[in-house]
């Protein structure tokens, strides 16, 4: 089981003995920057070293949420705190909000400008109580949605937050969906408590040496990877579905115009149009669901036709 | 729960995934310690995986919340699981997991030994899915995993497996290993879509067999039974040897069970969803295909417990749709959601709504036509000449849906300038509906002679007959579930349809080539469409036209030949 140690201006994750500098505090505990860096105008004064500070005495807690939490937080640190820009932050599955607050404050507090979008399948009010409680929040949204398929810009999302505290049930659609969402040089950390499933779906898109893994308890772990470095794609979007149920059509057609229509030929045909119809509609390409339908009854009237 | 009906969910995978979705982690936790006579605490720490890497993740307590917490999963390998033998090893091994006893083992472990599945062979063992993504997508080599070594192991690993190339043939084991034994998957690669889909039709099969099952707290009536409802089990089994009951509450009278000749009628307590979900409890596992009419929500407990004790059987959903009804239902409701997504085939009786569904929700919607069954071998062929100057209308008269008092009053308004022409109105009359007959009778007196009311008319060669003597079918419904039955009988019988716009009336007249629609609740413009198409001079024309139409759409045998395709017909 991991650990997350601050030693000598550095916070250190270590584990089975081996230890790995995350964030080295040094530089930053002597500037003593106003954050938010965007926000001069407000005057209370917050700077690097506090919000550093903080993040030390927040944590680790070993084994459990607030410590995912603190690593979190020392992951994005390490990241927000090279930029001046405002980040844009998805939270994927945000659940009770246990997540969303610490998201909500660290964004908040490098810059009110930055903004975090915590995406559920369903409304939680404990959410909101978590999120009130945020000192400094940037711009926070939250979106009900569908996992798998969020309305969402495609790109837009520097850092992206698979909470796998949620049971997801198709964990290779969420990261896919996540991969959509992230920008080419985006981020993306995976949570996974019990989550077995999800775990390995991530495991099969980033390799070892392209991710990094933190092992927070025995069934939860934290794993964290560039978007840039993804190394497989699911089978669904590798075979091109769009592509293959147009060439179906294009089949299904020229069966029909054909002369010599075999009986198992156009059953076979018929079975692959009625798949690709349910493909259709589970992934909302209603135009395309349409068209083989309209073909599927074509192929049944001729099917009809042919029987004695 | 009660000690004993612990002990008999412990009888079926079914059941005990029932259990886990229905009792709490503690609750089966004390059965299961009861039955062991053990101390829960202990039972908790009780080591049910001696291979797993870190031993606390193979105690008891992790194997049981495994089990609740991804049971969707376990119920969906259940499924991809080939063979009788997996799938009893695979109760065993989940049984084993509830309570750890020896008998659960030495059971998957016998059934391992009869090794049925077809691949002998080399089998090339996958210990990271991570590494061997490459080959395994490749989808030709023959694969082992160890499916033993982690709790979630059992699910995950083939689940990635089909992640990476789906469709592997799935063969669970508890076999001797070393000095132990080992749980393993043998994954057989996909065959060719087209292969397996020839192999499947070609394998012989045991009629299929079918429960259509009453909507709401009632039971099927009557006149249900040669409706849609009673003629599509009908034809399911007269054409294809299905065997096949209507279930509901107990009704009387069935007369026209004579019309369908082996279809049964089999009778719960009462029409409640604790009488249908307890049938469909005790049933499911021989029913092949359920059929529902309408998605109201009592039918949403029953789908989930037939999908629960048979995840493989079908359920084919007739919409009974109209766009009033349709739009009013909130699709995005988690629990209709689940059911809509647990229904094979949904359909509607008319293009219409199928098309506005097909568009508003992510389900595939089918159209089966509302068809004409003649329940006789004679031969049927409408003649123009023998028919009267008859308007006919047939339903439920006086009823808010059939809105009959705009046909009389369009019809008195029409009287003179269709010198000659009768309205004859078939059906039972609503008792509410007197009191406006009274003052129709009062206002229109010279009319008793040309408007008839015939009754409820329960023999179908007699109503047959009527519809044969008449040139024009009338319908003046408010609303209709898609295109009603009245409209395919008047067709086949060469009956001219008027009618007004509900969903489907483009589709009842043909947009217009045998018929005409008005406005709905429009007096004056249906009495000016029953001038127009009484005096037509090509009325014949259009009589040919709707039976020639009729025949090529509305006809039963048809549409059930699509049903059973779309509802038994191989997957791909």
């Amino acid at each position: 089981m991991g650990d997350l140690i601050y030693r000598e201006n550095q916070f250190i994750y270590t584990e089975q003995g081996k230890e790995r500098p995350l964030l080295d505090c040094g530089d930053y505990l002597s500037n003593k920057s106003r954050i938010s860096m965007h926000c001069l105008e407000d005057q209370d004064i917050y700077t690097l070293p506090d919000l550093l500070t903080d993040i030390r005495k927040q944590g680790p807690c070993r084994g459990n949420d607030a410590f995912a939490a603190a690593l979190i937080d020392v992951l994005l640190a390490a990241r927000l705190i090279r930029t001046s820009q405002p980040v844009r932050i998805l939270e994927y599955g945000c659940l009770g909000g246990k997540f969303s607050y610490y998201l909500a404050s660290i964004a908040g507090a490098f810059c009110e400008a930055s903004s975090l979008v915590c995406a559920c399948d369903r409304m939680d009010m404990e959410w909101m109580e978590q999120v009130a409680d945020v000192k400094k929040l940037p711009r926070v949204s939250f979106l009900a949605g569908d996992y798998g398929d969020l309305p969402l810009q495609k790109g837009y999302f520097d850092i992206i937050l698979i909470n796998g505290t949620v049971d997801f049930v198709d964990p290779c659609k969420v990261v896919s969906d996540a991969l959509r969402l992230a920008s080419d040089d985006g981020i993306l950390l995976c949570y996974t408590d019990a989550s077995p499933l999800l775990e390995g779906v991530f495991k099969l898109f980033f390799e070892k040496d392209k991710r990094e893994d933190y092992e927070i308890s025995a069934f939860a772990r934290l794993m964290c990877a560039k978007a840039e470095d993804q190394s497989w794609t699911p089978w669904e979007e590798k075979q091109g579905f769009e592509k293959n149920a147009e060439k179906h059509l294009r089949q299904a057609q020229d069966l029909l115009m054909g002369d010599t229509k075999d009986g198992r030929e156009l059953a076979g045909m018929l079975n692959i149009l009625k798949q690709d119809a349910k493909t259709a509609a589970a992934t909302g390409r209603v135009g395309l669901k349409l068209r083989l339908q309209e073909q599927k009854e074509k192929l049944m009237d001729c099917e009809r036709r042919k029987r004695p | 729960m009660e000690q004993k009906d612990f002990c008999d969910y412990l009888s079926s995978y079914e059941t005990m995934s029932y259990m886990a979705k229905t009792y709490g982690y503690e609750e089966i936790l004390a059965q299961a310690a009861t039955l062991m006579q053990a101390d829960p605490a202990d039972l908790e720490y009780y080591p049910v995986m001696e291979s797993a890497a870190e031993k606390l993740r193979g105690v008891y307590q992790y194997a049981l919340k495994d089990f609740q917490k991804h049971i969707l999963h376990y119920d969906r390998l259940y499924g991809r699981l080939e063979g009788s033998a997996s799938r009893i090893i695979f109760a065993n091994l989940i049984g084993y997991r509830i309570v750890p006893v020896s008998s659960f083992l030495e059971q998957a472990y016998h059934i391992s030994l009869e090794n049925d599945f077809p691949a002998k062979g080399f089998f090339e063992e996958v210990a990271s899915f991570e590494r061997n993504k490459d080959w395994i997508e490749d989808g030709t080599s023959r694969i082992l995993l160890d499916v033993g070594k982690d709790i979630s192991d059992l699910w995950v690993k083939p689940a990635l497996l089909d992640k990476i190339c789906p469709g592997y043939g799935l063969f669970l084991r508890y076999e001797s290993f070393g000095e132990g034994c080992r749980t393993v998957i043998y994954a057989t690669p996909p065959k060719k879509t087209l292969d397996r889909i020839y192999e499947q039709l070609l394998q012989p099969k045991k009629p299929e067999r079918i429960v259509a099952l009453a909507p709401y707290e009632r039971g099927w009536n009557n006149a249900e039974l040669v409706k849609d409802c009673g003629v599509i089990p009908y034809l399911l089994h007269k054409k294809y040897g299905c065997d096949v009951s209507m279930v509901g509450a107990p009704g009387t009278d069935y007369t026209n069970l004579s019309y369908i000749p082996g279809v049964k009628l089999e009778f719960l307590t009462d029409g409640t969803v604790k009488a249908k979900t307890e049938y469909i409890e005790k049933e499911a596992k021989n029913i092949d295909c359920l059929v529902l009419r309408g998605a109201y929500p009592d039918y949403i407990p029953v789908v989930d417990t037939y999908k629960r004790y048979n995840p493989m059987g079908k359920v084919f959903l007739p919409l009974d749709a109209n766009s009033l009804y349709m739009d009013r239902i909130q699709w995005t409701d988690p629990d209709f959601k689940r059911f809509m997504g647990q229904c094979d085939v949904i359909s509607t009786s008319g293009p219409v709504m199928q098309k506005h569904l097909n568009e508003k929700w992510p389900w595939v919607i089918e159209h089966i036509p509302n068809g004409f069954y003649r329940f006789s071998d004679e031969e049927w062929n409408p003649v123009f000449e023998k028919k009267e100057n008859i308007i006919l209308t047939a339903g439920r008269l006086g009823s808010e849906q059939k809105a009959t008092h705009v046909l009389l009053e369009a019809f008195a308004e029409a009287s003179g300038q269709l010198p000659g022409w009768e309205l004859h109105l078939a059906g039972h009359v609503e008792a509410s509906f007197g009191e406006y007959l009274d003052m129709f009778w009062e206002k229109y007196p010279g009319l008793k002679e040309r408007v008839r009311f015939l009754g409820h008319i329960t023999d179908r060669k007699t109503l047959y007959e009527e519809y044969l003597k008449s040139k024009v079918f009338a319908l003046t419904s408010t609303w209709e579930g898609g295109t009603p039955n009245v409209v395919a009988e008047a067709l086949y019988a060469g009956n001219v349809i008027a009618i007004t716009k509900i969903d489907e009336y483009e589709e009842a007249t043909d947009g217009g080539r045998c018929g005409m629609a008005a406005e709905i609740g429009d007096v004056a413009g249906f009495r000016n469409i029953l001038v127009t198409l009484c005096k037509e001079q090509d009325l014949e024309a259009m009589s040919r036209h709707a039976y020639a139409y009729a025949r090529k759409h509305y006809d039963m045998e048809r549409a059930v030949e699509k049903l059973y395709s779309l509802i038994f017909g191989e997957e791909a």
